[in-house]
């Protein structure tokens, strides 16, 4: 019955078309200890006076940033560096992920895993925006 | 010698008065909080919709226009009445055949610095905001081309459009109305307030007791960490703990929990001006809203993390409350406009 084995090899195909690809978000100490490691390399989008900031270790750090670029497979900080405000950023175009509530010294890693337009906003001060382009 | 038994108990006398207010803070920190509340020197217009006094007039008018709603006698002032610092002192709002609404009116004074509109923030400029209560089936009840009709059917909104509109064949469209209402709205500025007056620098602007009440806003009782600047509002949003069943901002964000049950942090200007408060209108004094923060709120997951129990003395109290006092202006009279035949 060949078709039976067509059938099944076809599902294969299927899953490999319809498998959404799945953003990692790394939070507390684990998020922590990674970034740690990457000693000053990565992007990092900090929370600070209630705006973002955007710190790269090649340039100077851009306030409120309107858009940042990472690429595919490459995780980005977000890093809440405020004095006592709490803040909650999530994606308006993904809503697969959300970040836990960040408390000041909160750090967060996130990893998209394709290209795509995503748009961050925190919760909680919607004012404080910020587009995330993820390329190739 | 004389001189000293008298000076000395001057010098101990004034000590022990201005003590109190630097109690928590010193001088230099009363001066740098202060500047965290200087009043902005104009109005903001978006190059969108930059402003002309054509369109703020014409915008006037329709806000005063009880023709633009289904019943004809609802307008936007209905609901947003200058009397009542621009809301209607009622809990909750009414709407068309008369039926009682979920939320209470908000202010709309000084939203012209502001970014997201409504309880739920769910309208991302001030012109999205001007035409959805005309167009809600609860409120004004209108249908775009029922408002439309009705307002290209009074010839005198003709010349008022083209005036605001030039060079448009056919201005009086949602989108000129949206625009002309929220010009408007962006000029309704509360004026200055004692508050203003003393942060400019006049000492005897407002009482010691109102000027405890400011420190106390900016430390012990927390107010500060949303009631910021000078309209006293970051515009964020927040589950203070209200009784009530309504998500708010949660409804668009339900998988956020931080986000169930919360609701815009409204502008404090004019707020004596303002009862009753909260999205329900809940609570009927400033008395009742500040015995809320201070342990009277409910505890749930969603609760903002500014939440806590102040343990706030009466006196203290009473100076956030004389605080609160200073901040109404006492403003020129709105003049209601003669509509277009």
């Amino acid at each position: 019955m060949k078709y039976v084995q067509y059938l099944f090899l076809f599902q294969f195909f299927l899953i490999s078309v319809f498998a959404v690809a799945e953003t990692e978000v790394i939070e507390g100490e684990d998020a922590k200890q990674f970034m740690k490691e990457q000693q000053g390399s990565a992007i990092v989008l900090s929370q600070k006076d209630k705006v973002f900031i955007l710190n790269r270790s090649d340039t100077e750090s851009v306030p409120k940033p309107q858009e940042i670029t990472v690429k595919v497979g490459e995780y980005f900080f977000i890093t809440n560096e405020e004095d006592r405000t709490v803040h909650n950023v999530y994606d308006l175009v993904d809503r697969s992920w959300v970040l836990k509530k960040q408390i000041p010294g909160g750090i967060a890693a996130i990893k998209f895993d394709e290209a795509k337009v995503h748009k961050l906003n925190c919760a909680i001060h919607p004012q404080m925006r910020v587009t995330v382009n993820v390329v190739e | 010698m004389y001189k000293s038994i008298i000076v000395l108990p001057v010098f101990l006398f004034v000590g022990l008065l201005v003590s109190p207010v630097f109690a928590d803070t010193g001088s230099d920190d009363i001066h740098q909080l202060k500047q965290l509340y200087l009043r902005p020197s104009k109005v903001v217009y978006p190059p969108s919709n930059p402003y002309s006094k054509e369109k703020e007039n014409l915008g006037k008018t329709l806000f005063f226009d009880p023709r633009l709603s289904a019943s004809g006698t609802q307008s936007c002032a209905t609901c947003h009445n200058p009397s009542f610092g621009w809301e209607d002192g009622m809990a909750k709002a009414v709407g068309h055949s008369h039926k009682e609404l979920a939320r209470s009116t908000p202010s709309i004074l000084n939203l012209a610095w502001d970014h997201l509109f409504f309880w739920d923030g769910r309208a991302s400029s001030l012109e999205e905001q001007a035409i959805l209560p005309i167009i809600s089936e609860a409120e004004m009840n209108m249908s775009s081309d029922q408002l439309l009709a009705v307002v290209r059917g009074i010839s005198e909104y003709n010349q008022l459009f083209s005036g605001a509109f030039p060079r448009q064949e056919q201005p009086i469209n949602l989108e000129n109305i949206s625009k002309a209402i929220a010009t408007y709205e962006r000029g309704i500025v509360s004026g200055k307030a004692p508050f203003d007056y003393w942060i400019e620098g006049n000492d005897e602007a407002i009482s010691e007791k109102a000027k405890r009440g400011f420190v106390l806003f900016n430390t012990k009782a927390n107010c500060a960490a949303c009631h910021s600047g000078w309209q006293f509002s970051d515009s964020s949003f927040h589950d203070i703990g209200i009784p009530s069943d309504d998500l708010g901002r949660g409804e668009f964000i339900p998988h956020l929990s931080s986000m169930q049950h919360a609701f815009k942090t409204m502008g404090l200007r004019n707020i004596e001006q303002r009862a009753p408060y909260m999205h329900n209108g809940s609570q009927k004094t400033l008395e009742e809203v500040i015995n809320h923060y201070d342990g009277g709120f409910i505890e749930r997951d969603s609760l903002s993390d500014e939440m806590k129990i102040l343990n706030l003395t009466s006196s203290e109290k009473k100076d956030l409350i004389y605080f609160l006092k200073a901040l109404t202006s006492r403003d020129q009279v709105v003049t209601i406009p003669i509509l277009p035949k």
